[in-house]
């Protein structure tokens, strides 16, 4: 007997992540999931990011072991926790429901969320965010997004870091752009180094302009 | 690995699904842009189903090929290319298939009463 089925494996996520999505909005907070390969510098944009923005901002931080980019995190001084996935390669929304109620948020604007540094499997687990930023740097190579079209076909922002380092790099801008853009035609791309400052400003007024 | 994960997920959905009765065959649809690893997946299952109704079910696997649409002309191309649109060479497409992940059937054995008997 054969039984249609039409259900999306991913149900049970979905319905985490449209809960954690109602408490972002009731609570008016901006919520930012951050993906990258692991050494593209992540950690290194939320700390660049919070040193311009203040302490209007808490961060989840998710790793497979280890609570180094946590305690570098609250060095700033804002609300931290951290996710250690015990081997998991990404997080997913009912560990976010998890580490929310360990956060004090109230007053604040945004809430970071640095996921696990993987290029592939986070792409799948929508953890409820608003938005999703994928991070790339030019050590990595112009052709990622061409290797790893399925997570920046997701992302409303890319951040290219290490800009600083161009000349050391075989490094074609316009190819990682044609390669984003042959998934994802609209998303705005900044290049930013987390070591100089140099082009955050973009970023920071990109966030800044984000409403819930 | 979120293979595991996803076959998890998978596993219990079918097991709410078939009701108690043994399952034989799952009908998969999976996209090119999903993600997912089609051997880790069928790994993934052998060990996860053994010992449930699910254990010894063939799993059949439509992939589903990433396609763009062009914003501007329309045109329809796949996602190997240049990122430009191949007939008129601008860029700008959508993205219309390829991030599939869902169950779309399954067959079970049939017990009396569903034979009507």
């Amino acid at each position: 007997m054969k039984i249609e089925v039409v259900k999306d494996i991913l149900d049970a996520n979905e319905e985490w992540a449209k809960e954690n999505r109602r408490f972002f909005d009731g609570a008016k907070l901006i919520s930012i999931n951050i993906m990258a390969s692991p050494g593209a510098g992540k950690t290194s944009l939320i700390m660049g990011t919070l040193e311009s923005i203040g302490s209007c901002a808490a961060v989840i931080e998710g790793d497979i072991a280890s609570t180094i980019d946590a305690e570098k995190i609250g060095t700033l001084g804002v609300p931290v926790v951290q996710i250690n996935t015990g081997g998991a390669c990404h997080l997913d929304a009912a560990m976010i429901k998890k580490a929310l109620e360990r956060l004090d948020l109230k007053g604040l604007k945004y809430l970071f969320i640095e996921n696990v540094g993987n290029l592939i499997c986070p792409a799948e687990f929508n953890l409820g965010e608003h938005v999703r930023v994928i991070v790339a740097s030019v050590p990595e190579g112009d052709d990622k997004p061409f290797k790893y079209p399925g997570i920046f076909s997701t992302a409303q922002a890319v951040v290219l870091n290490k800009w600083d380092t161009l000349s050391y790099f075989d490094f074609d801008f316009e190819r990682f752009k044609r390669g984003i853009y042959s998934v994802n035609p609209e998303v705005p791309v900044f290049r930013v180094s987390c070591k100089t400052k140099e082009g955050l400003g973009d970023w920071i007024d990109w966030l800044k302009g984000l409403t819930y | 690995m979120h293979e595991l994960t996803i076959t998890e997920n998978m596993v219990g959905l079918v097991t709410e699904e078939a009701k108690g009765r043994k399952v034989s065959t799952i009908n998969l649809v999976i996209g090119e842009l999903s993600g997912v690893v089609e051997e880790s997946l069928i790994f993934c299952f052998h060990v996860i189903s053994k010992g449930t109704l699910l254990e010894g079910a063939s799993l059949n696997i439509k992939k589903i090929e990433g396609r763009m649409r062009c914003r501007l002309c329309s045109f329809e191309f796949g996602i190997d290319g240049d990122g430009l649109c191949p007939a008129c060479r601008r860029p700008g497409g959508k993205l219309i298939s390829g991030k599939e992940l869902y169950i779309e059937s399954i067959e079970v054995e049939d017990r009396d009463e569903d034979r009507g008997g």
